[in-house]
């Protein structure tokens, strides 16, 4: 959990193009979109489509997207259960 | 009180007749014009803008022209039945029809020009008779939703459109989320182009009128990420009350990489300034939109 935790941090950073934040910089359980970061609507949609193409992971709804995107903890929370999903 | 006193209006008028409703929104949009200065004010700016060299008495008389020519948006929303209650002419639906067929989806970028809401009903009923795959969700302001007459929402929601209502302040980034999924499904999603629903909303910087203006860059944005293309829809009130709607050739807008992402919205949201400024030049008192949009003036730069 914690390599996908640090990943999703990553791949954050570089779908968003955060050019000042780094992996640590971002905590695992704040807020991620509307939080401390700065991030958006807009920033959402990016990661909804980021979700789908590196993950397949859809989010199709207002209240999908404030669960998934309550933290990256919950963002991977979420694709950990959509790929056992997948395996079950 | 406000919604008992717009109810009594309505039900009088439609036992009494429509004259009942123009007096009482003569009166409303002349008090709305007497004891709102700074709205007043913001209209009159738009009008020295179009027409620099004209006194500003014509600017003010502009403005007493616009404020009551609004109330025709009123009315229309209220006596609107059945599309034959409408005389209406049409340019480049064939546009949204060979996106519907397909099933490319769009972004219709909408303005506070004419009367959108019939628009989107009319285009579903006598347009959406001929291809049944066009879906329709509009993004409004609460408020705005709110003033849509009750039976138009009906209508609106029987010829299958949704409304999603976006409170000004606060309200839920999320909310632009169901308009994304409704476009990979196919559908078609109305965003306004000429004015923010959010006060976060991020902006991007245009010409218009020889003045900054700051347009909203949720729709530009919501194109180049769905890939869908983006529909510019105007509605124009005629003389004698008929509608003519106006739907532009359809653009994508695409960047090849991250860095030329500003560029191509700047771009696409500039190309459809123009097309706003024509608008607004050729139909001068039917751009509703009473909110500051000059910024600084740019003269020549």
């Amino acid at each position: 959990m914690d390599e996908l935790i640090t990943e999703l941090k990553a791949k954050i950073i570089e779908t968003l193009n955060l050019i000042d934040i780094s992996v640590q910089d971002i905590d695992n359980d704040a807020q991620l979109i509307g939080g401390d970061l700065g991030l958006d609507s807009i920033d959402a949609l990016e990661l909804v489509m980021m979700l789908e193409k590196d993950y397949g992971l859809e989010i199709d709804s207002k209240e999908s997207g404030v669960k998934v995107f309550a933290s990256v903890r919950a963002l991977a929370n979420h694709i950990t259960l959509h790929r056992l999903g997948e395996i079950n | 009180m406000q919604n008992f006193f717009y109810r009594f209006l309505t039900t009088l008028s439609r036992l009494m007749g429509k004259w009942v409703f123009r007096i009482a929104a003569w009166g409303i949009a002349s008090g709305y014009f007497l004891f709102s200065p700074t709205r007043v004010a913001v209209s009159v700016r738009f009008y020295r803008a179009l027409s620099p060299v004209r006194h500003w008495l014509y600017h003010l008389w502009c403005a007493w022209k616009q404020y009551h020519s609004f109330t025709h948006v009123f009315m229309d929303r209220i006596f609107f039945r059945d599309a034959h209650d409408f005389v209406f002419t049409n340019e480049g639906w064939e546009y949204l029809d060979e996106a519907v067929n397909k099933k490319t989806g769009g972004v219709i970028l909408m303005s506070h020009v004419g009367n959108w809401e019939i628009a989107a009903d009319l285009l579903l009923r006598v347009h959406g008779r001929k291809n049944s795959g066009l879906k329709l969700l509009l993004y409004l302001g609460l408020k705005r939703k709110e003033q849509i007459e009750r039976a138009q929402k009906e209508s609106l929601a029987r010829n299958g459109v949704k409304i999603i209502a976006v409170e000004k302040d606060g309200g839920s980034p999320f909310d632009i989320l169901e308009g994304i999924n409704f476009v990979k499904e196919g559908g078609f999603v109305s965003l306004t182009g000429d004015r923010k629903w959010r006060a976060d909303q991020r902006t991007i910087s245009v010409r218009f009128l020889g003045h900054e203006a700051f347009l909203p860059e949720t729709p530009f944005i919501f194109a180049l990420l769905s890939g869908a293309p983006l529909f510019i829809f105007f509605t124009f009130r005629t003389d004698g009350g008929a509608y003519h709607f106006k739907n532009f050739p359809p653009e994508y807008v695409c960047a090849e990489n991250r860095s030329e992402r500003r560029n191509v919205i700047r771009k696409a949201a500039q190309a459809y300034a123009e097309l706003l400024e024509d608008a607004v030049k050729r139909h001068p008192f039917e751009w509703y939109h009473f909110e500051p949009f000059l910024g600084r003036k740019l003269d020549n730069e």
